[in-house]
């Protein structure tokens, strides 16, 4: 089983497939109904989200990469926070692809 | 107010017009989620209102308009990758992309994507909606036992659209 890590607009961090990269759907309840992972996923959400900026800079929807910027640090603590708790989490089967981490670390 | 015969004649305009402007975004095929003869892809009077209103739009990456139940004009552009359908498609580069779950939850390729976002609001079988951050939101579809997340901003731009998962539909139904 593998676990990516990916955020986009209004939806979960935590994406679940099986070994063959198929998306799993039904969810698997020892991420999903951790109560510390469902607490981060919402600060994550909370903080990405108001890098979107609708109807600004002449596109339907612009990134604040100054603003990315500034929080750089914020979000990467956030993201090995999450990495930590999955790691604490993970009886042996899964896997973490964290697609997050390099990208912020980039910024 | 259209008659048929102009329904179907703008279609096949807009067809032309935009759905073929990049055959790896918008190429109209598939069978569940075929356009049929009464589907107005892009209607000039809603593309008048959404200029009227001061929406930004680019009207030569629109894939579709239409309005929705609740009567707000919704728009599907080509997009970039961080919203729109090429986002739907490609994702942005964190993000990964959504085309694998169209395929494993919908079984629908990557060219069908766009026309079934239209499908599924045309079906107006709303499962849930909740509030996104902007003002906009993000809603549950139903059509044909499939669900599918569609998160629109407040002046009616797609951002994303995804299926929605099974736990989720199962907590909503119960």
């Amino acid at each position: 089983m593998i676990i990516e890590i990916s955020w986009d607009y209004t939806e979960d961090i935590l994406w679940i497939y099986n070994d063959e990269k198929e998306w799993l759907s039904e969810g698997f309840p020892l991420i999903d109904d951790d109560e510390v992972l469902l607490k981060l996923q919402e600060e994550i959400d909370d903080l990405y989200s108001t890098f979107y900026e609708f109807e600004s800079h002449g596109e339907q929807v612009w990134f604040n990469k100054p603003k990315m910027k500034e929080n750089k640090q914020k979000m990467l603590d956030l993201l090995k926070k999450l990495n930590d708790r999955i790691n604490e989490l993970n009886d042996g089967t899964f896997i973490v692809e964290d697609l997050e981490t390099p990208y912020w670390e980039n910024i | 107010m259209y008659t048929s015969p102009k329904i179907r004649g703008h279609y096949c305009m807009c067809k032309g017009k935009s759905w073929e402007l990049d055959n790896s975004l918008g190429q109209i095929k598939g069978t569940l989620f075929e356009p049929s003869d009464e589907d107005v892809l892009i209607d000039p009077e809603l593309v008048l209102e959404l200029k009227k209103k001061g929406v930004k739009f680019t009207e030569e990456d629109l894939l579709f308009v239409t309005r929705d139940s609740s009567g707000e004009i919704v728009f599907l552009e080509k997009g970039n990758p961080g919203a729109g359908l090429e986002h739907i498609i490609n994702g942005t580069e964190d993000s990964g992309n959504h085309k694998n779950k169209f395929k494993d939850k919908l079984n629908l390729e990557k060219e069908d994507i766009g026309i079934a976002i239209y499908k599924f609001i045309k079906e107006d079988n709303i499962i849930n909606v909740k509030p996104s951050k902007d003002n906009g939101k993000n809603v549950i579809y139903c059509l044909n036992n499939k669900y599918l997340h569609i998160v629109i901003a407040s002046n009616g731009f797609i951002v994303t659209a995804y299926p929605a998962s099974n736990d989720e539909i199962e907590r909503l139904i119960q």
